[in-house]
């Protein structure tokens, strides 16, 4: 009974202690963050900024930046460049250098992926009604039809001149957020802030570390349930995640219909993988990679991170194993609750 | 409750109904067939919460077939000359398939969703509901051939002896709805949810019962034992003893519904958007049962606008009261129905505090505090959505662009216990604002109906 009570009183002092030291430790920063929310690009965004001057003033202009970018990349908004390049009826289209650029790196991707990222994709998209909410199951017919229309290769891009086929419809969506995070990042950076932590619709970019010096602890969403089924420790990068589970509907016939399509079939891409979380420097290239390599499959994107030195990869499979890349290892803690999941290391 | 009501009437129907169903039975074949249809296939939204409990619910939820099935099965319980065996083993037969096709109804509208699900997306459920989803499948198995073979048209081709022989695979079928309604019912027992443990204790008296008088006849006609007294006495001990012991097994402990306060309120301050907190609702919905009006109250504050000065300091306290007392029962479900993904727009509107007019920026001069632009206007605002069976409701309150409470409740009659649910929204909402995780990456779930809501809530409060 003694030996409880010192037990007890131990563990309650201890308790005690941790969170003194932990408010302790909080009001030694020497800054207050600063955040903004933004609703942007079909999503909720929030930008935290520690340190720095006049932050309300670069919030600001980091807000402004986000709906300049939106408005020049938004599919359905009628003044966009992008609504203008898609009903260009195979006329040459001239955009501005942040769009050139945003297609020609979107081109890019889609070569090393083989086509896994296409842009063209989005009438098939459309017609499953991923765009409108108004799910259904297209027929084979008109999936066939409608891919006839894709093909990023068809792209003629040259300078700031764009030009598509009549009948092609592209959409920059999956690679336009991890852009926009770049591209916020350089303001925030020019700005002198050297601790930020974004979040554009789970997007995560972050600057440098945390005002003491840690690194951002990251919560990776499962895709089996509402929890998180692991911890990522970062610095100075960008953590992009996609998964079927974020957007789909359970069709008639009770199948799950997702909305990352495979540019080869114009179905739901069905590769075996349910989650593929990108760590890079650049927001851009995990956000392009994380669809196309849920796209991909596992052994196409174990493949192309040996040819690649610049991301490392968290893929969570149908069955769920977790696989990650060395680079990763030392940063990632699986959950308690998920303690059952196998985790594997893919060494170089 | 249910299940009382729904003995009595498969009782009243048996005795009353035995005649015409005799002489009739495609009658009532037919009309069975009507009601599993209309079961299947219609909205039942519109009607008032006691009639999708308790006339609706006698169908959808089996408890008229599980009670038919309880006379059919007792029928080969009475003695041999007794009354009820002279009434009810002539239209056994009949009785059967009437019930069978009734069944039908229960595995079809529970089945749409259950075992879609079990097929589909069986992460999402919990293991109670896997293996009910199992036994159910094995019950189907075992249920159409015995019920086709109950025809006279099939049954008079068949070899008695067969026909006894496989029909005795109904003892299989009879354990098997036990124990599913045991393994939905218990959990929600022993969390002590209001019903179940009289639910639990009711159906285990029947089926506990006619196990021992079933075994205790079979001994009777088979072994024909000297002592019937004796035989009497430890069929009742036994049925006693497993009766209480399933009693004691669902009884839920009686600890105190921990009341649970955080608050923090350090130093430095972080902010946290109503959409994190919404997002958490997005994947819960708060159900209560329709006969107890509990509710769950949500209060948190968040700011969804932070303001920065060189003289002020960024304020945002943040607060939960989770609070979980003895009077409030809460079960949290996610639910995803096809019909029920909307993908909620979010409004492309700017929630940042700025200068209202800014000319030029000049260095040297102190920023005024900047006047807060709100996008919502103050008060509480209600909205409902449709969830499993019936409306849930919420009401969600904000001042100054802070939603300081959420509170909800249901008009379903079914909910499903979700083991963690508690835990699941408290971790939600404390891990969006908890020390120990800076930022999620990856996006959320489609919303469910509390979701939709919570969004109607907050459109009818946009300014």
């Amino acid at each position: 009974m003694k030996k409880i009570k010192i037990i007890s009183a131990l563990t309650i002092l201890s308790v005690m202690l941790s969170g003194c030291s932990e408010i302790k430790a909080d009001s030694v920063q020497s800054s207050t963050p600063v955040s903004c929310d933004i609703f942007a690009m079909d999503t909720y965004m929030n930008i935290k900024v520690y340190g720095g001057d006049d932050t309300e003033k670069v919030l600001n202009e980091v807000t402004d930046r986000i709906y300049e970018l939106e408005k020049m990349w938004s599919v359905t908004d009628e003044n966009s460049e992008i609504y203008e390049v898609n009903h260009s009826y195979g006329k040459t289209v001239t955009v501005s250098e942040e769009t050139a650029e945003l297609l020609e790196y979107s081109l890019r991707i889609s070569d090393i992926t083989n086509g896994a990222l296409d842009c063209t994709i989005y009438p098939v998209l459309t017609e499953w009604g991923f765009t409108t909410s108004d799910y259904k199951i297209p027929t084979d017919e008109k999936i066939s039809e409608l891919l006839k229309n894709t093909g990023y290769e068809k792209i003629k891009l040259d300078g700031n001149s764009v030009t598509i086929p009549e009948d092609m419809q592209i959409d920059l969506g999956a690679v336009g957020k991890g852009y926009t995070g770049d591209l916020i990042t350089e303001i925030l950076k020019e700005n002198g802030i050297n601790s930020a932590l974004l979040s554009l619709g789970g997007n995560i970019q972050t600057i440098g570390t945390k005002p003491d010096g840690t690194q951002w602890k990251l919560g990776l969403r499962s895709p089996f349930d509402e929890g998180s089924f692991a911890t990522l420790n970062v610095t100075d990068c960008a953590v992009i995640t996609s998964g079927g589970y974020e957007r789909y509907f359970i069709g008639e016939d009770g199948e799950t219909y997702w909305h990352i399509l495979d540019p080869s079939t114009g179905n739901p891409a069905h590769s075996g993988l349910v989650s593929v979380t990108i760590v890079g420097k650049e927001g851009r290239l995990c956000d392009a990679l994380s669809t196309s390599l849920f796209v991909m499959g596992l052994d196409k994107s174990e493949k192309l991170w040996r040819e690649h030195e610049d991301f490392e990869m968290i893929l969570v499979t149908d069955d769920g194993k977790i696989y990650l890349t060395e680079g990763l290892e030392n940063q990632f803690t699986l959950n308690e609750t998920y303690g059952n999941l196998q985790v594997e290391v893919i060494h170089r | 409750m249910l299940f009382l009501i729904a003995l009595a009437l498969a009782y009243g129907f048996a005795f009353f109904c035995r005649k015409p169903l005799k002489k009739y039975p495609y009658v009532f074949y037919i009309s069975a067939v009507v009601i599993t249809a209309i079961i299947s296939v219609a909205d039942f939204r519109n009607l008032p919460v006691f009639v999708n409990a308790y006339i609706v619910g006698l169908f959808s939820r089996g408890a008229f077939a599980t009670a038919l099935w309880c006379v059919v099965m007792w029928a080969g319980a009475f003695p041999n000359g007794s009354k009820p065996v002279k009434v009810l083993m002539p239209i056994r037969g009949e009785l059967s398939i009437f019930t069978a096709v009734l069944t039908l109804g229960h595995n079809i509208g529970y089945g749409k969703t259950y075992f879609v699900r079990l097929f589909t997306d069986s992460g999402r459920m919990t293991s109670n509901q896997i293996t009910a989803s199992i036994l159910t499948i094995i019950m189907l198995v075992i249920m159409i051939p015995l019920t086709i073979m109950s025809f006279p048209q099939i049954r008079r081709k068949m070899n008695a002896k067969l026909w006894k022989k496989i029909q005795r695979t109904a003892y299989i079928f009879y354990a098997l709805i036990y124990i599913h309604v045991m393994v939905l019912c218990v959990p929600m027992a022993q969390s002590g949810r209001e019903g179940y443990l009289m639910s639990v204790m009711m159906y285990s008296v029947v089926f506990i019962s006619y196990a021992v008088c079933r075994i205790r006849k079979w001994i009777l006609v088979r072994k024909k034992p000297e002592n019937k007294a004796m035989l009497n006495t430890v069929s009742v001990f036994v049925a006693l003893i497993l009766i209480i012991a399933v009693g004691i097994y669902s009884k839920s402990e009686s600890r105190p519904v921990p009341e649970i306060k955080i608050n923090n309120q350090a130093t430095t301050t972080t902010a946290t958007s109503v959409t994190t907190i919404t997002t958490a609702l997005k994947t819960t919905t708060t159900t209560i049962s329709a006969d107890n009006s509990t509710t769950m109250t949500l209060s948190t504050a968040t700011s969804l606008v932070t303001e920065s000065a060189e003289s002020t300091t960024s304020v945002t306290t943040i607060s939960e009261e989770i609070i979980l007392s003895e009077e409030t029962v809460t079960e949290l479900i996610e639910e995803t129905l096809p019909e029920e993904i909307p993908q909620e727009e979010v409004p492309t509107e700017e929630i940042i505090i700025t200068e209202p007019e800014t000319e030029e920026y000049v260095e040297t001069e102190p920023e005024t505090e900047p006047e807060p632009v709100y996008i919502y206007q103050n008060g509480t605002y209600s909205a409902s959505a449709y969830g499993y069976d019936g409306e849930v409701h919420v009401s969600v309150t904000i001042e100054n662009d802070v939603i300081i409470s959420i509170s909800g409740y249901t008009d379903e009659s079914d909910s499903w216990y979700f083991e963690s649910a508690q835990g699941s929204v408290i971790s939600q909402i404390l891990s969006s604002q908890s020390t120990s995780v800076d930022a999620y990456a990856g996006a959320t779930y489609s919303s469910d109906a509390i979701m939709s809501a919570v969004q109607k809530a907050l459109d009818s409060a946009k300014n």
